[in-house]
């Protein structure tokens, strides 16, 4: 997987998605559930902080006159 | 031009000729969609609400027909000597032996004349294939939107409204342009391409708010509708209000009803995203500590089975055995030792006793006969003259039988 840090909100969302699938599936080994219970948790943070400090930009395009 | 009664030619009755005249005008397609322009003159409207009116020209007039349910549903209040445009099909009227246009649409002149160019258009494209051809995805989590509009319409402040409240961390591209007027379309042209043109666009909006016909009808341009197909990116259309259809809304990936609508299509709604993600972080909690649990449980057993089974276990257990043993070995083996070497100190003394060695050593001898080393311990194995061998402690000497007596206790060993 990429670092964590470099995720766009998209992937860090999809990658939360399948981190919460893999943890419901119950077949990994302890070690690896904490692992994936860790990564979960902190990528849920980092989504929600995206969302938090979220403020649309608006840029306009120079090409055509209104 | 000869004209003359045939003979076989049939006589036909009226409403059977007006039947199949009828048969032949509703044949003919190009009969079944006209728009017809004119000026409007004898209109009537009947007491169940239907109208009768005629349309008219210099040189011509047509009777027309429009039923209640199509006059009740007209916007414009037509009145005589109107310039009109009327839509519909061409049939006869029997009774009256008339052709008549049965109207389905009857409109101003100008707004006709946009109504007529708009199903054209449509038609046209329709027939191209332009409609038919592949829609591409919308993003689900669009990063960049393109927006074509105007900057001072209210559409572009809909828009910006729903994108902050629903998915704010898009960034939002705006590519200006006017959106009425002869000169909107190739400017919504060059918007579109510009827009189009970067590659970090993940859809694009073009929107423009509620007017009329006239006011929307630059994105029911042909250019426009080229442009719009012609897009890499998906492009949703959000054109005037529920009601208007834009030929661009037909070309476009997907169409909204309105520039809100567009916004909403487009982005994620972040109040479910963070609901999701809560009911995810609940659904993680509850995963791990049952996991925790059952890992808890886990060792518990583990520590169980391991205190009986593990080697570590069974040597301690073998060791304290071991050390019981070794303790009471070591007394009874002491004991077995002392007893071995009493009965070992025994033995030899007996065997010291037992030796014939030893017998030697307190003046016996041992007498054989010298040929073939019989041991003599009778008389009766001896007879007068026999050769003997005779061992005492020390050596041997030779000695030769004489006489023997039988009886006497002194041969008994040998």
């Amino acid at each position: 997987m990429t670092q964590e840090t470099e995720l766009s909100f998209e992937e860090a969302y999809r990658a939360l998605e399948a981190t919460v699938h893999r943890l419901e599936e119950g077949d990994l080994m302890l070690e690896e559930a904490l692992t994936s219970y860790e990564q979960g948790m902190r990528l849920a943070r980092r989504c929600q902080a995206a969302l938090d400090a979220a403020q649309l930009r608006v840029e306009q395009l120079g090409q055509s006159e209104a | 031009m000869t004209r003359f009664l045939g003979f076989g030619t049939k006589t036909w009755e009226i409403s059977e000729l007006m039947g199949y005249i009828r048969q032949l005008l509703e044949d003919d397609l190009a009969l079944q969609d006209v728009w017809l322009a004119g000026e409007i003159s004898n209109f009537v409207r009947s007491a169940p609400g239907h109208i009768y009116f005629t349309l008219k020209d210099a040189e011509a007039a047509l009777s027309c027909v429009a039923w209640r349910n199509v006059a009740a549903r007209l916007a414009w209040q037509p009145a005589l000597g109107d310039a009109a445009v009327a839509h519909g099909y061409v049939s006869v009227y029997g009774q009256r032996g008339t052709v008549q246009l049965y109207v389905d649409q009857l409109l101003p002149a100008g707004l006709g004349d946009l109504h007529a160019r708009f199903e054209q258009l449509r038609d046209k494209l329709r027939a191209e294939g332009l409609f038919d051809r592949e829609r591409r995805p919308l993003p689900a989590f669009p990063r960049v939107l393109g927006v074509v509009t105007s900057p001072q319409a209210a559409a572009l402040q809909d828009v910006l409204r729903v994108l902050q409240r629903r998915y704010p961390l898009t960034r939002v591209l705006l590519a200006p342009t006017m959106v009425q007027g002869e000169q909107a379309p190739p400017l919504i042209v060059a918007a579109l391409q510009a827009i189009d043109a970067r590659d970090d666009v993940d859809a694009i909006l073009l929107v423009r708010g509620g007017g009329s016909l006239e006011e929307l009808w630059a994105f029911n341009d042909e250019r426009v509708a080229r442009a719009v197909a012609a897009c890499r990116h998906p492009v949703v259309s959000g054109v005037g209000h529920e009601t208007d259809f834009t030929i661009a809304d037909f070309v476009a990936d997907v169409r909204a009803a309105t520039p809100t609508a567009a916004a909403e299509l487009v982005t994620p709604d972040q109040a479910e995203i963070r609901q999701r993600i809560e009911i995810w972080q609940d659904q993680m909690e509850r995963r791990m500590q049952m996991r925790l649990a059952e890992a808890g449980q886990e060792i518990e057993r583990q520590v169980h089975s391991l205190e009986r089974a593990s080697p570590q276990a069974r040597i301690d257990a073998r060791r304290q055995q071991a050390d019981e043993l070794i303790v009471r070995a070591g007394r009874s083996l002491l004991h077995t030792l002392k007893l071995w070497q009493a009965g070992l100190a025994g033995l030899e003394a007996r065997l010291e006793v037992l030796s014939p060695l030893a017998t030697l050593e307190r003046g016996y001898a041992i007498v054989r006969h010298e040929e073939g080393g019989a041991v003599v311990a009778s008389v009766a194995q001896v007879g007068p003259g026999d050769a003997l061998a005779v061992r005492v402690r020390d050596g041997e000497f030779g000695a030769v039988a004489g006489r023997s007596t039988k009886g006497t206790k002194n041969t008994k060993r040998g």
